[in-house]
């Protein structure tokens, strides 16, 4: 249970991370640091890739969402006249899926380069 | 195997992502990197709109100066002195409006496909054949030796201090869209900027087509179709006013200079004959108060983000409230305590057109004055978005300006002689500078003095009383039709000999109808001793003299209505002479369409329907009509006589062969042509009836409110709006009253304005577009000018501190 709790806690700091690191640096740094995390510390490519596609998905969506209500919705408005009339909604989903997609393909190649160097480091 | 396939997805993964971040253009068109654009962290959804209060210490202040904003988004400029006041103004306005001053001195000077991509290569290319780059160029060159250049530069500092503050992640939405980012601002774009108004207002000439159509028909002919003066004048400058000047300046043209043979048919474009401005003062005499009222609306094409940028600037000399056009320094149209100030086009022809006759194919020289002269070539380079390598154009510089227009012949060309091009001799940036400066009437028209092209009817009123227009900028001295034709470029007499000294130009100061009004007409009458050729306003202005001339006791609200006037004087005057025959054709709709327009009011309101079948069958009066000049057209370019021209042969001469069919074997006269008409757009409208029942003016005609970049999803579109070109709310398509300004001169004076947007250049924000609303209603907004920091900080919604930093 102590285990689970200490993964659990370990996995939200990096999480923290990861969002501290989209706030402050590029959005391509976030794949590269999934990259090496993943390369470093997950041993499974297909739940590498879930949990960082879920959670960069998350985040793109939700942090679009929010931005978008401080102008009363006018990004997701002007993004949807954009793209020939998509429901709001769908801007936010786009948006989350291209963070998700960058980041779920990067944990997925971290892992696939661990297995072929082959080198086992269990995630602490 | 499983090392090859991660390589494989490891390429992919990269070339993704640099796809994505913008490293990689694998579209011709210019498409945003997706994954960048998409970031909610730095990309399209990190919007910058509610920008709290912001600290800056910048050396280009002198002492602490502060940017207060309003509840509308007016910056309250607070600085100590001119110079941090204009620091501060580049600052303001770049903060709102960079893209648009950017993207402006980019289109002026040919370099959109740098950012737009191939799209814009031909716009492009006709804006360095037109010389744009080159007339600013020249402008800065001149600039940078006058003695107040510092001001302008002051004015540079400001802008560039925003972009040197600004990160990336706030750069406005278009730079993330376009994948660019802003340049550094310098004295060229704002020359630029200044250019692409003046190719506006005194660009794009008819030389090309009044000289076909010359060449093509009886002397006699032209001249009964295409008169210069209407038989009642209501000039700028009343009648009344004599000219009595000693010397006159200038040599008049042999008319053997004008070109006989047609021009090929070229590509070339004229004047928008929509744009331009209304602008009147009531003296204290005629209104209500027994203080001046002054007013103001230049009709220029509507956009997002509006041309037009307001704001109040106070120093402790003056108190200065106004509109200017981003990218350039001062108050274009505006008030301060003592004077209110502001513009109409004046639309004297200052650009001519010059057949070159070039010595060999090469066209690097031509003939002039008998003798070969070398060409200089100016090599322009584009550069396209996507494409490694700039495309090279090399424009032929002749003794007349560059060559405009190739022909396919090599043997001649057209080259363009615009005054644009000249180097100023004075100091024309300082006019709006010095305007908020002034102090009376007199004060204004020194300060005022500068200026150089494109020529403005220059309005004033001053809390004094002194009410008056000065017909202002720099003028060729012409006589009898120099430059209303193409000219022969062999011969160097054939240009301009001289300009019209300044105490030449045409002057009104209080006249004894106690009003003064400009609506882009002709500036002076046929007294003047110069001549004046240009496509002159001919409706407009005459409602708004009759109208001031029928009141008294004016007031505030009377010009409110007045500048939202949509009654037609043109749609009158040709109801007025329907044939009563017309009365019989109803079409398949049965509507009564005559007797509905002779109880029609003439007023192009939206809800109406009366207007739209005006426009059809004054549509198709031109075309039935013009029939021979339809068939000219086929081949060349050629011009149709103005609507009064139509309506006076009409009434004048119902017989004259203009209104014959060509194709039939009877002869028409003006009431066949008429009654031919009638019926026309009764069919036609039927149809349109058809289609929408309910169709009036404002889906008629709507009114579109475009982005820069043409991007609807930035633009307004299909507003339905009163007004017509004809109308003092001279509505077009894209065009209109672009600032509406009332200041009535009472103590203390009190102001209102409007226009068709907002005052930020972004699309997010609740200040872009916020305005559009209460100017289609024709509603005003007070314009605060308290000069006390106190007082407008106690309203702010937000500011901006500026501190020294010693450098």
């Amino acid at each position: 249970m102590k285990k689970d709790n200490n993964q659990i806690l370990k996995l939200v700091s990096y999480f923290f991370i990861l969002t501290g690191i989209s706030w402050f640096t590029f959005w391509w740094v976030v794949p590269v640091v999934v990259f090496i995390i993943s390369y470093l510390f997950f041993q499974h490519a297909g739940k590498a890739f879930l949990l960082h596609f879920l959670f960069l998905f998350l985040l793109w969506f939700a942090t679009s969402y929010i931005k978008d209500g401080q102008v009363d919705g006018a990004v997701s408005a002007f993004l949807a006249s954009l793209s020939g009339g998509l429901p709001k909604v769908m801007t936010y989903v786009i948006s989350g899926l291209i963070g998700g997609a960058f980041a779920g393909w990067a944990a997925y190649l971290g892992v696939m380069l661990r297995r072929i160097v082959a080198v086992n480091k269990p995630l602490r | 195997m499983q090392k090859v396939s991660f390589i494989i997805q490891c390429v992919l993964f990269v070339l993704v992502l640099l796809i994505g971040n913008g490293n990689i253009h694998p579209f011709s068109k210019p498409v945003p990197p997706f994954a960048k654009f998409s970031d909610p962290f730095k990309g399209v959804w990190n919007h910058n709109v509610h920008q709290n209060n912001i600290n800056i210490t910048a050396t280009g202040v002198s002492a602490d100066a502060k940017i207060y904003y309003d509840d509308r988004w007016i910056p309250h400029i607070f600085a100590s002195n001119l110079e941090d006041a204009l620091f501060l103004q580049g600052y303001a306005e770049a903060q709102n409006r960079l893209f648009q001053m950017d993207f402006i001195s980019r289109a002026a000077a040919g370099e959109l496909s740098a950012v737009m991509g191939a799209a814009t290569l031909e716009y492009d290319l006709e804006k360095r054949r037109r010389g744009m780059k080159y007339a600013a160029e020249n402008a800065v060159a001149a600039w940078e030796k006058m003695p107040q250049y510092h001001l302008a530069q002051k004015y540079i500092d400001g802008v560039n201090t925003y972009i040197e503050n600004l990160k990336p992640e706030d750069y406005p939405l278009e730079y993330k869209l376009l994948h660019t980012k802003p340049e550094k601002w310098t004295a060229l774009k704002s020359a630029l900027v200044f250019k692409e108004m003046s190719l506006t207002l005194c660009g794009r000439n008819s030389d090309i087509p009044f000289s076909n159509t010359k060449n093509s028909l009886d002397s006699t002919l032209f001249a009964t179709w295409y008169p210069e003066y209407e038989d009642i004048e209501n000039p700028v400058v009343p009648v009344h006013i004599p000219y009595d000047f000693d010397t006159l300046f200038g040599t008049r043209q042999d008319p053997a200079a004008f070109v006989t043979t047609p021009i090929e048919k070229v590509n070339f474009e004229t004047r928008n004959p929509g744009i331009g401005s209304n602008q009147w003062t009531v003296g204290k005499n005629k209104t209500l108060s027994g203080a001046n009222i002054f007013c103001n609306d230049p009709h220029l094409g509507l956009g997002l983000p509006s041309i037009w940028f307001e704001q109040h600037i106070v120093t402790p000399e003056f108190n200065a409230y106004g509109v200017s056009f981003p990218g350039f320094p001062g108050i274009m149209i505006g008030f301060n305590e003592y004077i209110a100030w502001g513009e109409t086009n004046v639309g004297q022809d200052v650009e001519d057109i010059f057949l070159i006759e070039w010595t060999d194919a090469s066209r690097t020289a031509y003939l002039l004055d008998g003798k070969q002269t070398k060409a200089t070539q100016r090599i322009e380079k584009i550069y396209i978005k996507g494409k490694n390598e700039p495309l090279s154009d090399t424009i032929p510089y002749t003794v007349w300006g560059p060559i405009y227009k190739k022909s396919n012949d090599t043997k001649s060309d057209l080259a363009i002689r615009w005054l644009a091009h000249d180097a100023p001799k004075t100091e024309e940036y300082m006019t709006f500078i010095d305007a908020m400066n002034c102090k009376s009437y007199q004060e204004y028209l020194k300060s005022t003095e500068p200026f150089t092209t494109p020529a403005q009817n220059f309005g004033c009123a001053a809390v004094s009383g002194d009410i008056g227009i000065r017909v202002n900028g720099v003028f060729p001295a012409k006589y009898n039709q120099d430059g209303r034709f193409v000219e022969y470029g062999n011969q160097s007499k054939n240009g301009w000999s001289a300009f019209i000294p300044k105490e030449q130009n045409p002057h009104v100061l209080n006249p004894e109808e106690n009003f003064v009004a400009s609506a882009n007409q002709r500036s002076a009458s046929k007294n003047y001793p110069y001549y004046f050729t240009g496509n002159f306003e001919n409706y407009r202005n005459k409602t708004i003299n009759q109208t001031l001339r029928s009141s008294e006791k004016i007031t505030v609200d009377d010009m409110k209505k007045m500048q939202f006037d949509a009654y037609s004087a043109k749609a009158a005057e040709f109801i007025s002479v329907l044939p009563a025959s017309c009365a019989q054709i109803k079409g398949t709709s049965d509507i009564a369409w005559y007797s509905k327009l002779k109880s029609w009011n003439a007023q192009y309101r939206r809800q109406a329907q009366e207007p739209v079948f005006f426009e059809l069958y004054l549509k198709h009066l031109r075309k039935s009509t013009y029939d021979e000049l339809e068939i000219l057209q086929e081949k060349m370019a050629v011009t149709t006589p103005k609507d009064w021209v139509l309506f006076k042969m009409i009434t004048q001469q119902p017989n004259n062969p203009l209104f014959n069919i060509k194709k039939t074997s009877s002869v028409e006269t003006a009431t066949d042509i008429q009654m031919l008409s009638f019926i026309l757009a009764a069919k036609e409208m039927d149809s349109l009836l058809t289609a929408d029942p309910k169709i009036r003016w404002g889906t008629f005609r709507p009114l579109d409110i475009n982005h820069l970049t043409r991007v609807p999803a930035l633009s307004t579109q299909n507003l339905e709006a009163d007004g017509c070109p004809d109308a003092i709310n001279a509505k077009g398509n894209a065009f209109g009253p672009s600032w509406r300004m009332i200041v009535h001169q009472t103590k203390p004076l009190e102001a209102y304005g409007v226009y068709p947007g907002g005052q930020s250049g972004n699309p997010f924000s609740p200040y872009y577009k916020n305005m559009i609303q209460d100017w289609l209603e024709g509603r005003y907004h007070i314009l605060t000018y308290d000069p006390s920091p106190k007082n407008i900080s106690s309203k702010s919604i937000s500011s901006v501190s500026f501190t020294t930093k010693k450098s």
